[in-house]
């Protein structure tokens, strides 16, 4: 795989996943989630440019064939990404705590993503996929 | 009130900009660089909020030729030259503005290398990027406050 296309991929995923996924979370101060907020925040998560977060870095960056998910921030954001994928219930009835917490891992997650992409710029794959030959 | 145009290949950026800009700018929208010129055109506008990757348009509404970049760039890939275009749209459309004579703040949300900012605004002027949706500072850089 072209170097470039590295880049490009976690380029993408910053783009893509963690730039959208906070898009809510980076805007709430104090708390005060109005509906129109907890509803915005539902979107980021569960339909992300029509998909779900998690769906969309997965595609991305599949655990099995990215050399990106050899990254420790690769892992941080997909295990951040399940927590969120699992929140679901709690989020939709609009409990407070969760959102505060969901918020919080959102942010967390465009982090990770953005060190990612920095790391993808300096560096060469640390892996080669999993299943390829020696 | 000011007006800013949103251009974009989705709506994330329209929504966002209706929750959090709207107390302060009139919001028009734009999925194609025709209509941001056609926007542009119909009255004054102050700034504008440009999505960078167009993954999710057209092919025949990108700015620019696959074909021809395919073979320019790319060694007649068309698949990377169709995923060029998309990835850079934002700016392809931007520089499609300028040559239009519209000089308008231009805000990015993504996080460009320093090198590719500075030859950004050698190019096209007033162009500013923040690495996140945060209403704060995309206010600050579209009212040019920063």
């Amino acid at each position: 795989m072209f170097r470039s296309e590295i880049r490009r991929m976690a380029s993408a995923l910053a783009h893509d996943v963690g730039k959208y996924v906070a898009r809510t979370a980076r805007n709430v101060s104090d708390g005060a989630w109005t509906p129109e907020l907890v509803n915005m925040l539902l979107r980021d998560l569960y339909d992300l440019r029509g998909e779900r977060a998690l769906q969309a870095f997965l595609r991305l960056a599949p655990a099995a064939t990215s050399p990106l998910a050899g990254f420790p921030e690769w892992t941080t954001a997909h295990d951040l990404l399940l927590e969120l994928d699992a929140m679901e219930p709690e989020l939709r009835a609009g409990h407070v705590p969760t959102l505060q917490r969901a918020a919080l891992s959102a942010l967390k997650v465009e982090g990770a993503l953005q060190d990612l992409a920095q790391r993808a710029r300096v560096s060469a794959p640390v892996r080669k996929p999993r299943g390829t030959p020696p | 009130m000011k007006r800013l145009l949103v251009i974009e290949d989705g709506n994330e950026y329209a929504e966002f900009a209706r929750l959090f800009l709207s107390a302060h700018f009139h919001i028009e929208v734009a999925q194609r660089s025709v209509d941001a010129l056609a926007c542009l055109r119909g009255g004054p506008m102050d700034a504008l909020l440009i999505d960078l990757r167009f993954d999710r348009a057209q092919e025949t509404d990108l700015v620019g030729d696959v074909k021809a970049t395919a073979e320019r760039l790319f060694g007649g890939d068309r698949d990377r030259a169709l995923r060029h275009l998309q990835d850079q749209q934002g700016v392809l459309i931007l520089a499609e503005l300028r040559a239009a004579g519209f000089g308008q703040r231009a805000v990015f949300i993504h996080e460009f290398l320093p090198r590719r900012m500075e030859n950004l605004r050698r190019l096209y002027g007033l162009v500013f990027a923040l690495p996140s949706f945060d209403s704060a500072a995309v206010l600050r850089a579209l009212e040019g406050a920063d």
